[in-house]
């Protein structure tokens, strides 16, 4: 169905690195393919020649041939494509056109001209085979991220194609979405359908995936059946830069440090939004040097906890730092967030000067030390929107740490990091947090909160907080159903 | 309360007359009348609550402007008139402001314009002027919340001592983080198929029915009472 | 792949930037507005600003009718807000500025330059409601704020309108001029690094 013939392809601004190399490919109709590799190894690029986003939107070089049910890409319109193919992108935010959910479902079909019944028949099939009763007529800003891809789903749905391009469909997604979106593609494996996924998140697709393709540098390196992936021990999985396929194999013990004295106090914490309370807190104490984890379903108030915390949205609430009453305005002074969207805090023309903007010691010395020490001295001169993600994240920290900031807050800071990513953000979180009073992480990463974290703080009805010894771990799998 | 979906078109022309009839009309009778034909409009469309605390802040407005100027016009009392006469006259505007946009979904719009044969030129740069405006606000609030981090803050004293560096630190990020989302809205636009040249079909009814003719011809007569 | 015509995705960054370029200049202009004269020099501070946003939509999509569709929203948006003239005096000034632009083959900065200097010229025809509507706006004064006072503003704008209009004029290029200096040192600092442009 989908064949590549010795395809190769160069971003624009690719500096002459080729994205994908002499690829050759035979993906049969019905089959359920994940691509998998580290980041920057091919994976996104092959989605994009599938759905023909390039060469139609990604100008640069393709050569080789690409055929798809026989037809070579190249020849028709992108938008002739959307009839064969549908796409799931990674970030939910970005990928709806309308603003209700109802006119996005119906958004394919409209484009494919369909007539209305059709187009209301679709819609209606949709809902009912993905279970989107709750999120119609809705306006879609008001949606969590694990339902705008739902939506982004049915309208793809709508739309019935024979080829489904997923990249990163789980990026942005907390665990009860994840569960959710498999079934979606369980569904869609029964109808025959073929199915594309490019992923870093592997334990989902375990069960689901006919083949695992693995990509080096552009290159087709190897291929796995489930079987064969599940079976490798997790440290042959580490050295491809793949994630834990299965969690339960995930090393669950962890040294709990001894708790040291308290550095942050939080009393009577009461949060409202339109008459429903977001958060209720009596009492909560957060010890000097933890690392702590807050986990939540998703409108547990994470992001909301975070924003009070810093002084943002104004809330009841007494917080004591070192036993002091701090109030929101020196809370935000104290503190530093790491965005989950790293280029809204990039303001300067190269990394050094982004580090020295707000720094407390802006000596040239100091500010060259600490480059050093976080491995970004050789992007001194470089811009900081010209860096990788994962660089970026890295001088976004740094920042913080040159302002010398009591409380580091990450939110989110794992998704779309690979293996090695991964790895190297809990070494730096690690490393940095001795720098800080209080260090929080907003994840739904388990392999970054057994990596680095010490304690963890789940959001619900009742808040617990427990640090990761014996009991804490059991109840951090239960959390994560492994 | 049914909800009446009204004719993208005629909404739009009850929004027009409501512009030119507000900016031209100055006795207060005539403007209550047309103020309360867009409030009865706002609550059949089913915005009940904004359009009555709009309308009564509106008629709050005439009110206050009546009695100011029946009893007590003196110097002192003229800037808080004029403060009523402009929500007086802006209110219904305001009011009729909504009735268009907030009550149409955006792909009603689009076949509403596609009927009057408008060009998809005009047509799609619209649709995404709406979609995009809420996402230009979330930006703008994470990029405040970052300035905030990083002490350099929307506070006066960097407008006014320092405006180019703080123009700076304000269109870089914002400009380059938008442009990721429109590159990204792009590629998921294109890959379902959205093409110009192509002429869409609705999966709404969008047609000019009894109920769309009435409101016109109302708003047209308040336009020739005039 | 390098067609002339405007194709869907240029559609899309159109109205995207629309969007970018009315909120801050909205913000802008409520700001500025709080004081009473300022108002008046609203166009100087929109040009400064707002003059990276419009470099960058031209230098992005580089084809005939990008200029002329954002004068359009321009218009449509502004005229919605009650500033009526807004739409007639938007369309014809967005034709210079996308003559202009075309002049250069769409890819001169000068002459992108030279046609931001004559679409933030769009910021007037708000105003003109007050010069050229006066009679309707001294009727609703003179019978809410006395005939005194209608008077006076009768005169005021009578005899200083001409001199204000121009005034505003100037002012409009002048801000224009300080914001595709800004915009071009933004782009040669940033944008060009970034490899957005």
């Amino acid at each position: 169905m989908i064949k590549f013939t010795d395809v190769s392809y160069t971003y624009p601004t690719g500096n002459g690195i080729t994205s994908v190399n002499n690829l050759n490919l035979h993906i049969k109709k019905g089959e359920f393919i994940v691509l998998c590799g580290k980041s920057g190894c091919g994976k996104t690029t092959v989605t994009r020649i599938i759905n023909k986003l390039i060469p139609f939107f990604y100008e640069g070089e393709l050569t080789g041939e690409v055929l798809i049910n026989g037809q070579d890409i190249k020849e028709e319109n992108i938008s002739d494509m959307a009839s064969i193919c549908g796409s799931v992108f990674q970030n939910p935010k970005s990928q709806f056109f309308n603003m209700e959910t109802d006119g996005e479902l119906a958004f394919g079909c409209e484009n494919l001209q369909l007539p209305k019944e059709e187009i209301l028949a679709r819609m209606e099939r949709t809902v009912k085979a993905l279970s989107l009763e709750k999120l119609m007529n809705r306006s879609i800003f008001e949606l969590s991220g694990g339902e705008k891809q739902q939506i982004a789903c049915g309208s793809v749905y709508a739309t019935n194609p024979e080829i489904y391009v997923l990249d990163e469909p789980s990026s942005n997604l907390d665990i009860g979405a994840i569960e959710r979106l498999r079934n979606v593609l369980a569904t869609l494996k029964k109808q025959g359908k073929t199915i594309i996924i490019s992923e870093h998140r592997l334990y989902y697709l375990s069960e689901l995936a006919d083949r695992f393709l693995y990509f080096d540098n552009g290159k087709l390196d190897r291929e796995y059946t489930p079987l064969q992936l599940k079976s490798l021990q997790p440290q042959e999985l580490s050295n491809l830069g793949l994630r834990a396929i299965n969690l339960s194999k995930l090393d669950f013990d962890i040294n709990a440090i001894k708790e040291g004295e308290v550095a942050m106090n939080i009393r009577n914490l009461l949060y409202k939004r339109k008459d429903r309370t977001i958060l209720d807190i009596k009492e909560l104490e957060i010890s000097k040097n933890c690392i702590l984890a807050i986990i939540g379903k998703n409108g547990a108030g994470k992001t909301t906890l975070a924003e009070i915390l810093c002084g943002f949205i104004k809330a009841t609430v007494s917080i004591e730092i070192d036993n002091k009453l701090v109030k929101p305005k020196e809370r935000t002074i104290k503190s530093y967030m790491v965005m989950q969207d790293v280029n809204r805090q990039l303001f300067c023309e190269n990394v050094l000067e982004e580090i020295r903007l707000g720094a407390k010691n802006s000596g040239e010395e100091y500010l060259l030390g600490l480059l050093k020490e976080m491995d970004l001295l050789q992007f001194k001169d470089r811009h900081p929107a010209s860096l990788s993600g994962g660089q970026k994240q890295r001088v976004a920290i740094c920042a913080s740490i040159s302002a010398q900031k009591d409380i580091a807050i990450y939110d989110e800071p794992t998704s779309g990091l690979d293996y090695t990513g991964m790895q190297n953000l809990c070494e730096l979180i690690l490393k940095t947090s001795k720098n800080n009073l209080l260090n929080l992480i907003i994840t739904h990463d388990i392999e970054l909160i057994l990596g680095c974290c010490t304690h963890v703080l789940e959001l619900k009805n009742n808040p617990i907080i427990y640090s990761l010894d014996k009991e804490g771990t059991a109840l951090l799998k239960d959390f994560f159903a492994c | 309360m049914p909800k009446i979906n009204f004719d993208p078109r005629a909404k739009f022309l009850v929004f027009i007359v409501a512009c030119v009839f507000c900016m031209n009309v100055s006795e207060p009778l005539p403007a209550v009348a047309f103020g309360t034909f867009v409030w009865v409009l706002l609550v059949l469309s089913g915005k009940p609550r904004s359009g009555t605390i709009m309308y009564l802040t509106f008629m709050a407005c005439t009110v206050w402007a009546f009695l100011i100027i029946t009893f007590t016009s003196t110097v002192w009392t003229m800037p808080l008139m004029a403060l009523f006469v402009y929500g007086r006259i802006y209110i219904p505007m305001i009011m009729s402001f909504v009735f268009v946009f907030q009550t149409t979904k955006i792909s009603e719009f689009m076949a509403a314009f596609e009927k009057i044969h408008a060009p998809s030129a005009v047509i799609i740069p619209f649709a995404i002027f709406f979609r995009f405006m809420p996402t230009v606000q979330e930006e703008w609030k994470g990029i405040s919340q970052a300035m905030a981090f990083r002490g350099i803050g929307l506070k006066f004293s960097s407008i006014f001592f320092h405006p180019i560096q703080t123009a700076e630190y304000i269109l870089v990020p914002l400009l380059s983080s938008c442009v990721g989302v429109m590159d990204e809205l792009v590629a998921a636009s294109l890959a379902r198929g959205l093409d110009s040249d192509k002429k869409r079909t609705c999966f709404l009814e969008v047609s000019m029915k009894l109920q769309d003719y009435f409101i016109m011809m109302i708003a047209l007569g308040f336009l020739m009472l005039k | 792949m390098n067609s002339k015509k405007l194709k869907t995705k240029d559609l899309i960054y159109a109205g995207a930037f629309a969007a970018i370029y009315i909120i801050i200049l909205a913000i802008i202009v409520s700001v500025v507005g709080i004081v009473p004269i300022a108002y008046l020099m609203s166009p100087l501070f929109v040009g400064i600003i707002c003059a990276t946003i419009y470099m960058m939509y031209v230098t992005k999509v580089k084809k005939f009718g990008a200029i002329l569709i954002l004068a359009c929203l321009f218009g449509l948006i502004m005229s919605s807000s009650g500033h009526f003239y807004s739409i007639l005096g938007a369309i014809p000034i967005g034709i210079v500025a996308e003559l202009i632009a075309k002049a250069g083959n769409y890819n001169s900065k000068k002459m992108f330059s030279l046609s931001y200097l004559v679409f933030n010229l769009t910021m007037i025809p708000p105003f003109l409601q007050l010069y050229l509507a006066t009679d309707s706006f001294v009727e609703v004064s003179i019978e809410y704020y006395g005939q005194e006072y209608g008077d006076a503003i009768g005169n005021l704008v009578s005899t200083y309108g001409s001199m204000l209009l121009l005034m505003q004029v100037v002012v409009a290029i002048i801000g224009a001029a300080i914001g595709v200096t800004l915009a071009g040192k933004l782009s040669a600092k940033h944008f060009e690094k970034a490899g957005i442009i």
